[in-house]
């Protein structure tokens, strides 16, 4: 990796840098608008939804950019992102149960 | 069935080389931050469960209206000024990498100092707002470990609330905390000329890594208990 | 973004990452011998610390086997004293008879010590450490410094256990498990005050002796195979312990975290796995007069199972790779179905993150959650199967050498067969009804644990010996009688149980004799205890042929007395620091040739240019 780095592609590379900081600067402000300014009336789960999306795409930034994912090698980014998959499970079982433990509790008067 | 055995001298895989072209202590650095996820995700995901366990909730705009100085009346903002500083600081140590990429000590120590202000910057801002939310307890607004009073409309409001966010907030903080004095170590030592020697600024690379995961674990941090 | 490429050049013997394009300079070699205390002690060698986690895990398998002795004798004969229980354990054994309370201490530490002292660090930290970089032709680990981190992490977890046995109030007692409420209030039993608490401190020592360890045999395996070792062309041995590391790296986390919260429940007054606690028809509150509520036990048990299942991946997956080893090797027959083997692996590992709630489907938990937990339980018994079939035709009609390891590596696969399809009972929900918490689920899992997995650990053990202690060999006189005194015994000891536990008898019970239904099965307790009892001394067989061999003057000719064709066959009988003397070797060709072209071995080392080097079959390379 780059000693041998030319100055445009030394360039380039810092402006990406800048590129993705703002576009993360605004995805936030966008997201605490939303949480601010959201109407009473229009559906929770699609602010919620919104979040999410708003927040993974944050997330690339931060894998792709500044911990420079985008330009390792293929195998090296999909060792580290394929376990992340055994979230997706993990996530809905304990989402899942814990809607359940709130069932219970209705039940149960408690 | 015979076992075909091929293995051709040029395919990144062949041995003698990392497949991925990287040292192993990047390697390690990546998949110790991989195990690191599942530390935070697991916290996470517990919260998650509690969460959709509880009848009712706490509202973040509520609970996070102060700021230093302007006192109340400012929802979110003071958590959102702590996400662009920690989002900087992570920029900045991307740019001491970059400049270690061209061997440019005095530009390494540069941005690895505005990265370690900005590390510095959040930890006492984290600091100001459990201060501010455990001693406004006695004034009926805040919250401790064991206890939460937002004052009158929010009775409901679930002590799950307030520990989650302590246990869950206060890990991240260490990981920062942490991460600072591992910062301040590496300026020493980009100081020192110790990576001048070596030829590499690696060192910061990984460190780097580490520094990115910190606020990338805030980026979900802050959706948990201040979006969602 | 520039690529600079560096080959090995094998000037000197002390090189040890020349892969890649970065080397961190914490390798400066005085070429001096180092004292006894950086020899021995903090040694960074690999092959040391392979040996301080055997002699470790053995010291601790004596202490958990023991354990089981003690509290199988009170089940055996619940009436009678015994001094020497009063002998052992003091004040907990007054008068000769093991206090109840104690009962579950014991359980609780044989679990926790067995599972993890002994099964994690005993055998995967072991035999990763030792053959990671003599199969994949490394000088040593990618960092010998964490490594020695590693081993010393989990010497000081095991100094933080110990201790715990001797606090006033006992060690933990709330089963290996350690579920709250039970574990988070700490005046709920003896065992889970201070006990407790250094249960926990252990724990965490130990996950991060297993994340260092882990972390280093990925990085070691990914980049510092020698030339020409592609991923194909390891051993099992190493595809086994590579997926081990991946699974222990995602998963010992999880369990970091559920002890984390089960410390600030301790200690700190929250509620994290707490709701609706009543003491003396008092409601628990915090420090603040808050009513502790809004966790759920059942949030801990998720967290705990977890990690909690793929560590029993962790412990099987080591011994399997080095039976397919040890089997391929004796019988002089290529693995058969090689790749379905590394495949199954992979499927093992990857379903094994997928299936934890099969340990909770009695927990209260949603029956159609549950339901898809099954599915995927019974979808890991397919790659498993696939090992079984495979490990049976490789030794078919083999040219089997009968050492004392080929017949604990075919007493694992025996065990593995037993043990595993009682797992497909217990992973149907239905059927885990009247089975969960009974002893058909301790039948199950001490077949595949404590027998199939321990008996990877001896085979391997026995196997390599001359690569642990140079050139010795540990007698197989001994090494026989050992094995079927185990063999024969362990049928004897857990056979019996899945009996007693289709008849509903309850795990972790003091005494059979308080219920009618359970005392029918006095004599039969004595007659697993006595057997318990017979196959305990008979380790002491393993145990004193293993240290006397280990001094042993007599050391064998070759320095590939098997005539194996893997790398770590190709060192000197006493292979030094950095393994190779002079360069390392290259490979030309996968580690099972095996009776190919009429050769009964072709080492990996030797390309077809070179087959002239080797005898035929029969004979042993002119090395």
């Amino acid at each position: 990796m780059g000693h041998d780095l030319t100055d445009e592609q030394y360039k380039s590379q810092v402006s990406a840098v800048w590129r993705a900081t703002i576009i993360m600067a605004v995805l936030t402000v966008l997201e605490v608008a939303a949480a601010l300014m959201w109407p009473e009336d229009m559906s929770r789960a699609v602010l919620n939804i919104m979040f999410v999306l708003m927040s993974i795409a944050k997330g690339y930034f931060i894998v792709a950019e500044f911990m420079h994912v985008k330009y390792e090698k293929r195998a090296l980014t999909l060792t580290i992102l394929g376990p992340l998959f055994f979230l997706i499970w993990f996530i809905i079982a304990f989402m899942w149960e814990g809607s359940e433990w709130l069932a219970l509790r209705e039940l149960w008067g408690v | 069935m015979s076992h075909v055995d091929v293995a051709n001298p040029e395919s990144a895989w062949y041995g003698g080389k990392s497949p991925f072209n990287v040292s192993y202590g990047k390697l390690m650095m990546w998949y110790f931050l991989l195990s690191d996820v599942f530390t935070f995700s697991a916290l996470l995901i517990s919260y998650g469960a509690i969460r959709m366990s509880a009848p009712e909730w706490a509202a973040p705009d509520v609970v996070f209206s102060a700021m230093p100085v302007l006192g109340e009346g400012y929802p979110l903002i003071f958590v959102t000024i702590m996400t662009f500083i920690l989002i900087m600081s992570s920029v900045f140590v991307v740019r001491a990498v970059q400049e270690g990429h061209r061997m440019n000590k005095k530009g390494v120590m540069t941005w690895l100092a505005w990265g370690i202000v900005g590390g510095v910057a959040f930890l006492g801002c984290q600091a100001w707002e459990w201060t501010h939310l455990i001693g406004g307890l006695s004034h009926g607004h805040g919250m401790t470990i064991s206890e939460i009073n937002f004052g009158p409309g929010t009775e409901h409001y679930p002590i799950q609330f307030a520990f989650l966010f302590f246990v869950i907030t206060g890990f991240h903080g260490f990981h920062v905390f942490s991460g600072v004095l591992i910062n301040i170590w590496a300026l020493i030592m980009t100081a020192n000329g110790t990576f001048e020697r070596r030829g590499h600024y690696e060192m910061i690379e990984k460190i780097g890594l580490y520094w990115h995961f910190v606020d990338l674990v805030w980026v979900f941090v802050f959706l948990a208990f201040y979006l969602l | 973004m520039a690529h600079i490429d560096i080959d090995i050049h094998e000037g000197h013997a002390h090189d040890h990452d020349h892969h890649g394009h970065r080397h961190d300079d914490h390798h400066d070699h005085e070429h001096h011998e180092p004292g006894f205390v950086m020899k021995y002690l903090f040694s960074m060698d690999h092959k040391m610390i392979a040996k301080q986690f055997l002699i470790t895990g053995i010291l601790w398998a004596v202490i958990g086997v023991l354990f089981s002795v003690l509290f199988r004798i009170q089940l055996a004969w619940p009436n009678e004293t015994f001094p020497i229980l009063e002998t052992l354990l003091g004040g907990w054994a007054e008068g000769g008879k093991l206090d109840p309370e104690f009962y579950y201490a014991l359980v609780t530490m044989h679990g926790t010590i067995m599972v993890f002292f002994v099964l994690t660090a005993g055998l995967s930290g072991t035999f990763s450490n030792l053959l990671i970089p003599l199969q994949v032709g490394a000088r040593d680990m990618a960092s010998p410094f964490m490594n020695m981190l590693s081993y010393w992490f989990f010497f000081l977890a095991g100094v933080v256990m110990f201790v715990s046995l001797f606090v006033q109030t006992g060690p933990a007692s709330g089963g290996w498990t350690a579920y709250p409420p039970l574990s988070a209030l700490e005046t709920a039993s003896s065992g889970s005050g201070i006990g407790m608490t250094l249960w926990l401190t252990s724990m965490a020592l130990f996950i991060v002796s297993s994340l260092l360890g882990g972390l280093n045999y990925v990085a070691t395996i990914l980049n510092m195979r020698t030339k020409g070792m592609t991923m194909f062309r390891m051993p099992l041995t190493i595809w086994a312990f590579f997926f081990t590391a991946i699974l222990g790296v995602l998963s010992f986390p999880v369990l970091l975290s559920a002890c984390l919260l089960l410390i600030f429940d301790r200690h700190f007054g929250t509620a994290f796995y707490l709701s609706d606690i009543f003491i003396n028809g008092e409601v628990l509150r915090n420090s603040a007069g808050q009513i502790i509520e809004g966790g759920s036990p059942i949030l801990f048990q998720h967290l705990f199972w977890f990690l909690g299942h793929p560590e029993v991946y962790i412990v099987i997956l080591p011994a399997m790779g080095m039976v397919s080893e040890i089997l391929a090797c004796n019988s002089k027959k290529p693995v058969f179905g090689y790749k379905a083997m590394v495949y199954s692996i992979m499927a093992i590992t990857v379903l094994g993150f997928l299936v934890w709630a099969h340990h909770m489907f009695m927990s209260g938990m949603n029956p159609f959650v549950g339901s898809i937990f099954v599915l995927f339980t019974l979808m890991i018994a397919v790659p498993s199967a696939v090992k079984v079939f495979n490990w049976i035709t490789t030794i078919w009609k083999g040219n089997i050498n009968y050492t004392p390891a080929t017949l604990f590596a075919v007493g694992f696969v025996s065990l593995f067969i037993s043990g595993g399809l009682t797992g497909i009972y217990l992973g149907n929900s239905a059927l885990d009804i009247p089975l969960h918490d009974s002893y058909f689920v301790i039948a199950h899992f001490h077949i595949v644990m404590g027998l199939a997995a321990g008996f990877g650990l001896f085979a391997g053990v026995y196997h390599w010996f001359p690569k642990l202690f140079g050139g010795r060999m540990m007698n197989t006189t001994l090494g026989e009688i050992h094995f079927w005194i185990t063999f024969v015994g362990s049928y004897c000891i857990f056979w019996p149980m899945h009996y007693l536990g289709m008849t509903g008898v309850p795990r972790r019970y003091y005494s059979f004799n308080e219920f009618e239904t359970f005392s029918v099965y006095a004599e039969l307790n004595i007659f697993m205890t006595v057997a318990a009892i017979v196959v305990f001394f008979a380790q002491f067989l393993f145990v004193i042929n293993f240290f006397m061999s280990a001094v042993s003057t007599r050391r064998t000719k070759s320095k590939n007395p098997y005539n194996a064709s893997t790398l770590e066959w190709t060192t000197p009988i006493e292979a030094g620091h950095g393994n190779w003397p002079g360069a390392i070797p290259e490979v030309h060709r996968w580690p099972y040739d095996y009776g190919k072209d009429g050769y009964e071995t072709i080492p990996q080392t030797i390309p077809d240019s070179r087959l002239n080097e080797i005898e035929k079959k029969g004979g042993r390379t002119s090395r």
